[in-house]
């Protein structure tokens, strides 16, 4: 039993001594079987113990070395459960709560140690109770009073032991960790001599370290070389890994880089590897180029993708510790393309980032204001190698490019690059709406409006950042004062390129916005119809004219009403544009919107609808024509009216000509009431006689007169006037309307010329010759005294009239003349006969000088009576018979008279004669008295023949 | 100088009020008569003949034709015939003044028309008018001396006014082929009181009918002819008012 528990206790004292640094590596299956073996040797000494009834020293010594080393295996399992903790609540752990239990069995094992010592003094396990106690404060890091228990032991403890040994071991670990490193060697150099056990490795390499700490640093080397070839043997704790990378620093602390590298290929190891180790060592130490050299020699000893990436992240980290901006700037560039290959890790690619952000950071911030020292070209140059970074990183974190754009902006700004600061501005705004990073977004705009702000000579295009520049500050401010400004900017940048879309937008867009700022919209809208205008784009006016109409828009009342007047000018254009091209009925249209529309202007109205009449007439309509002229009339000024005098002149032929006369008439007397006192004379002359001729066509006698007085009162010439009447007068007579025409003739005598006085006898002559009554003759002759008494020239008809009245009074005295009748006795007759004879004689002269007037009446009339004479006496004179005489005398007086008479009738003859050559050569077609057959008038049974055309004839 | 009131012979433009400025008195022209795009086919109406409206009249559908007439503006208004047309329309419904300004409305396009002319006479002899008649009726024959529709015209006037030395030229200008019964009597009556009587009594005897009202001219023929007996036998049949100034002519010529 006994030598059981000694198997036992060496096996847990070998533990507890040098297995303690490895102990973690082991399993939790082994230190649960091993801790069933402790509690039963805890058991079996307790039940021991419990057997003596003496303090049984060694006993209580074995339990204290058992209860330790249960402790211990308490302590790892207490480790690992810590360690197992989420790290995040692992700092809130209280320790010595979590690791009561281990810290209970060190105590419980202290105390029965010292127990032990106090109880049994000359104990002779003192050295191994100190040991104990050693290994207790050690545990609790009190390594002080560790080094004093573990030197205590090896004092008194007998030398060369196995034990002594321990003891120097303990004590070489402790002197170790305290980095007392020549005092530590010296114990090492001790017992690694003599202890050659799997562990051996591991103390050599402290004992290397030991070395090199004290500046041995080839035996540091050569230590560390037997270590790692005593790892290969597999008989040592394998320390291979460990070893191999501080032999790397000692060859590069004791600058023996390149026997290190060569070393390292001896050794087959990843050379790359371990140099990179080696740089990094001397990274550390300062040695920049040296470790410059070491990078690039590993950089080029390999082709592996990630080995290169690594090499070139451990330089950028160098570059970064001594300021070689160039360097790091340079090996960025190269690190790109390894990156694009995949060739760095998220650790490593996190790194990489870093590393620019920060290189960048420094750039922006040398290139401060607060540096004026600068020059222009030192800042470009900062500037420039700003951008390269930021376009690196805007490749390896896409996902925060915009930022890197904005940033990089921001640097070309500083240093007056306004072109370059645009672009970049540009971008950074839409990558940044690509993310949604609206404060990026509102800083990128701003950046932009600001890098154009400076008229620099250099920024040629300049002018082709401005709207996107006003749009992206618009995009994300809508409504400050800053914004309204822009919008104005914008406009104006839309105006100027004609960009009529974009400023309706852009409108749009203000009203939504500024709705209460009418001023700027009404400039606004003007400007945008204006630019419609020039473009003729006049189905866009008439679209944005609705919009305002509809309210679309917060504009002025004023513009509103502007606005419409504009539409309309746009739809009279497009009108006249289809009048020109001959579309008759889109212009049509056009102008019978406008004259419909209840908003349209009285002007417009007046253009509109004279121009559809103009088209009415094109379009041969006939009653819109005329209805549309009347209308125009009614809206049109007086003035207008006498600037399109010509027009309506036309439409008043037009509508008697299409036989529309009470319409022509109409039209053309209410046109000249509207120009009744302008000067244009000739066109109110060729109204006046339209006006006339259609109201005669017409039979609208009272309208005739109303438009006669009318002409008196526009001042019309005598002439036009007394064509008018004659019209009128002409109208009576065809009707038989001699009461009106004589009452006319009357009052015409006080309103019309002298000059119509002779006209006038050519009414008269008709009454009278028409009626026959004493009234209508009388008032012939009245006027034919007084037209003669003043000379007035008159025409032939009333010349007739003249000759008619004389002719009448000449008949009065032939009937007086024809009167006289012959009578016997002989002296009688003879005396009558010879009175009638000289009474015929005068009859004669008198008749003779009614030819002589000229009037064709007067000749017929001459003749005629002349003949009669003749006819009347030579007849009477061959007639009479006395009675009362013998036959003879009878016989004789009627050869004598027979004779007279013959004469007579000869003379009869002759006139009859004459009258029918004069009348035919002055082709007298004049009415006769009828009283005796000069000529034998054939009365019309048949109407005169006209003919349609002509072949007709 | 007063008596004629010449339709507007001037042929005005049109013009269409412009918006320039949006005042009425900016204005520009535009020729409507040249404007044949414009004019052609907007009247919805397809071109007829002049005939056809021609037609109408003469069969007394005067409504119809000048419809018809008006409905032809577009197409004939430069046409003087086509005016002459209309005013022979309204002639034939005894329109005299409508008439006579249509006549003048085909003056306008042809002064010297011989048709409108001669139609004017007639219209003027209507409207008793006798010297502008005559006028009219002379300006035709200047025009077309040779038309027989004039003569036969002028014929009827001169013999109205007993110028029958002058009628005489006249009617030997106008067709025989031309005349009916009625003016075949007036023509040979008219021979009668000329010296032309054995050519009037050729004439009547010729013709088919003598009128009433020309059985005394026809006894004035025979008698100047020196066939008394006959001539006598037709006066008594003519039963001649006693104061019919004939009576004094019959016995100057030598009847009893």
């Amino acid at each position: 039993m006994k030598s059981t528990l000694r198997i036992i206790l060496n096996l847990i004292i070998i533990n507890v001594i040098c297995i303690s640094s490895l102990s973690r590596a082991e399993d939790k299956k082994p230190r649960d079987q091993l801790m069933k073996i402790i509690d039963e040797e805890l058991r079996e000494i307790d039940r021991i113990l419990r057997q003596s009834k003496k303090f049984n020293s060694e006993l209580q010594f074995r339990k204290a070395e058992t209860v330790l080393e249960k402790g211990r295996l308490v302590k790892e399992s207490e480790n690992e459960d810590f360690l197992n903790i989420d790290p995040k609540y692992r700092g809130r752990v209280n320790k010595k709560k979590f690791f009561r239990q281990s810290y209970r069995y060190y105590l419980w094992a202290k105390n029965l140690a010292v127990n032990v010592s106090k109880k049994d003094p000359n104990y002779k396990r003192t050295p191994e109770l100190n040991y104990i106690l050693g290994f207790y404060e050690k545990e609790f890091g009190k390594e002080k009073n560790a080094l004093e228990f573990f030197k205590k032991a090896e004092a008194t403890s007998k030398p060369a032991t196995e034990f002594n040994l321990r003891c120097k071991s303990a004590i070489a670990e402790i002197l170790y960790n305290q980095k007392n490193y020549e005092e530590a060697k010296k114990y090492y150099e001790v017992t690694l001599k003599r202890i050659n056990d799997k562990w051996w490795t591991k103390d050599s390499h402290s004992l290397a370290w030991c070395y090199h700490k004290t500046g041995q640093y080839d035996q540091a080397i050569a230590t560390m070389k037997k270590v790692i070839e005593k790892s290969k043997t597999g008989e040592y704790v394998d320390m291979q890994f460990i070893a191999y990378k501080d032999i790397g620093l000692f060859f590069a602390e004791s600058s023996q880089a390149d026997d290190g590298v060569k070393y390292f290929k001896n050794q087959n190891k990843d050379v790359v590897a371990e140099m990179l180790t080696i740089a990094a060592f001397l990274r550390e130490k300062g040695s920049y180029q040296h470790t410059l050299d070491v990078y690039n020699e590993a950089y080029q000893s390999t082709n592996n993708n990630k080995l290169k990436a690594r090499i070139l992240l451990e330089k950028l980290v160098l570059a970064d510790k001594f300021f070689k901006k160039e360097q790091h700037l340079s090996d960025s560039k190269l690190l790109i393309n390894l990156w694009k290959e995949g060739a760095l890790d998220p650790e490593q690619e996190k790194a990489y980032i870093l590393q620019m952000k920060k290189q960048v950071a420094l750039v922006q911030k040398r290139m401060d204001t607060k540096y004026k020292s600068q020059s222009g070209t030192e800042l470009k140059e900062k500037a420039n190698v700003a951008e390269t970074y930021f376009q690196l990183l805007s490749i390896v974190d896409e996902k925060n490019s915009d930022e890197y754009q904005f940033y990089n902006a921001e640097s070309q700004f500083q240093t007056m690059q306004y072109e370059r600061a645009a672009e970049l501005y540009k971008k950074s705004f839409d990558d940044a709406k690509k993310n949604n990073n609206l404060k990026l977004m509102k800083l990128s705009a701003e950046g932009l409006l600001a890098a154009l702000g400076p008229d620099s000579g250099e920024f040629k295009e300049r002018n082709q950042y401005f709207e996107q520049a006003y749009k992206n500050y618009l995009e994300v401010d809508k409504e400050s004062n800053k914004s309204e400004d822009i919008y104005r900017r914008l406009y104006k940048l839309m105006y100027q390129q004609g960009d009529t879309e974009g400023m309706r937008s852009i409108l749009q867009d203000y009203s939504k916005s500024f709705s209460k700022n009418t001023n700027e919209q009404d400039k606004m809208v003007a400007s945008l119809l204006s630019v419609y205008d020039k473009k003729k784009q006049n189905d866009k006016i008439a679209e944005l004219v609705d919009e305002v109409q509809a309210g679309r828009f917060f504009v002025s009342e004023k513009l509103k009403g502007d606005i419409y007047g504009v539409k309309q000018k746009i739809e009279l254009k497009e009108a006249e544009t289809s009048i020109a091209s001959g579309d008759v009925k889109s212009a049509f249209k056009n102008y019978d919107k406008i004259y419909k529309d209840p908003k349209s202007s009285k002007l417009a109205k007046a253009n509109a609808v004279y121009n559809l009449m103009v088209l009415s007439y094109r379009m041969n309509d006939l009653s819109p024509t005329y209805n549309y002229g009347v209308e125009s009339l009614e809206l049109m000024g007086n003035q207008a009216i006498v600037g399109y005098l010509p027009s309506f002149v036309s439409i008043s032929k037009y509508l008697f000509e299409r036989m529309q006369f009470q319409a022509s008439a109409d039209f053309a007397h209410r046109v000249l009431a509207k120009v009744c006192s302008a000067s244009q004379v000739q066109y109110k002359k060729m109204l006046f006689n339209n006006a006339v001729l259609s109201y005669r066509a017409a039979e609208q006698n009272k309208k005739l007169v109303s438009l006669i007085e009318m002409g008196h009162d526009c001042k019309l010439s005598d002439d036009l006037l007394i064509a008018a009447e004659i019209e009128y007068l002409d109208s009576l007579r065809e009707k038989k309307g001699w009461s009106e025409l004589l009452r006319r003739l009357e009052k015409n005598n006080s309103v019309l010329p002298t000059s119509f006085s002779g006209i006038e006898l050519e009414y008269f002559l008709d009454m009278c010759i028409s009626q026959d009554d004493s009234k209508s003759c009388s008032q012939l002759n009245k006027n034919v005294n007084s037209v003669i008494s003043s000379g007035t020239k008159i025409s032939g008809r009333a010349l007739d009239a003249v000759a008619l009245v004389k002719s009448n009074v000449i008949w009065e005295k032939i009937y007086t003349w024809s009167q006289i009748k012959l009578r016997f006795p002989e002296k009688t007759f003879n005396e009558l006969l010879s009175k009638k004879l000289k009474t015929l004689e005068q009859i004669v002269e008198e008749l003779l000088a009614l030819q002589k007037m000229g009037s064709r009446l007067g000749i017929n009339h001459s003749y005629e009576l002349l003949s009669f004479c003749y006819f009347q006496i030579a007849r009477e004179i061959q007639n009479f018979t006395p009675t009362g005489v013998s036959k003879e005398y009878l016989d004789s007086f009627k050869a004598s008279m027979g004779q007279i008479s013959s004469t007579l009738y000869q003379k009869l003859n002759e006139y009859r004669g004459q009258a029918m050559d004069v009348m035919s050569r002055q082709e007298s077609i004049a009415p006769l008295r009828g009283i005796f057959p000069i000529a034998i008038p054939l009365e019309q049974k048949s109407s005169l023949k006209f003919n349609y055309n002509e072949g007709e004839m | 100088m007063f008596r004629a009131i010449i339709l507007i012979s001037i042929l005005l433009q049109i013009v269409s009020c412009s918006t320039q400025k949006n005042k009425v008195t900016d204005h520009e022209s535009s020729d409507v008569n040249n404007n044949a795009s414009v004019q052609s086919g907007q009247s919805g109406t397809s071109k007829m003949e002049l005939s056809s409206i021609e037609a109408l009249c003469k069969d007394q559908e005067v409504t119809k034709g000048l419809k018809a007439a008006s409905s032809q503006y577009l197409n004939y208004k430069d046409d003087p015939e086509y005016w002459n047309i209309i005013g022979s329309c309204f002639l034939s419904d005894l329109k005299f003044t409508k008439a006579r300004l249509f006549f003048l409305r085909s003056l306008e396009e042809k002064k010297n028309y011989a048709p409108a002319l001669n139609n004017l006479g007639v219209v003027y002899w209507n409207l008793g008018k006798h010297y502008e008649a005559l006028s009219y009726f002379k300006r035709a024959e200047q025009e077309n001396g040779t038309s027989g529709l004039i003569s036969y015209n002028l014929a009827r006037i001169y013999q109205h006014y007993g110028l029958h030395n002058k009628a005489s030229e006249y009617w030997s200008k106008v067709s025989q082929d031309k005349l009916n019964v009625n003016d075949i009597n007036y023509w040979a009556s008219n021979l009668a009181l000329t010296t032309k009587a054995n050519e009037a009594v050729q004439i009547f005897k010729s013709t088919k009918q003598i009128s009433e009202t020309h059985f005394s001219l026809f006894a004035i023929a025979l008698l100047k002819s020196g066939n008394k007996d006959e001539a006598v036998a037709q006066w008594k049949q003519a039963k001649v008012d006693e104061k019919n100034l004939i009576n004094i002519y019959w016995q100057l010529t030598g009847g009893n």
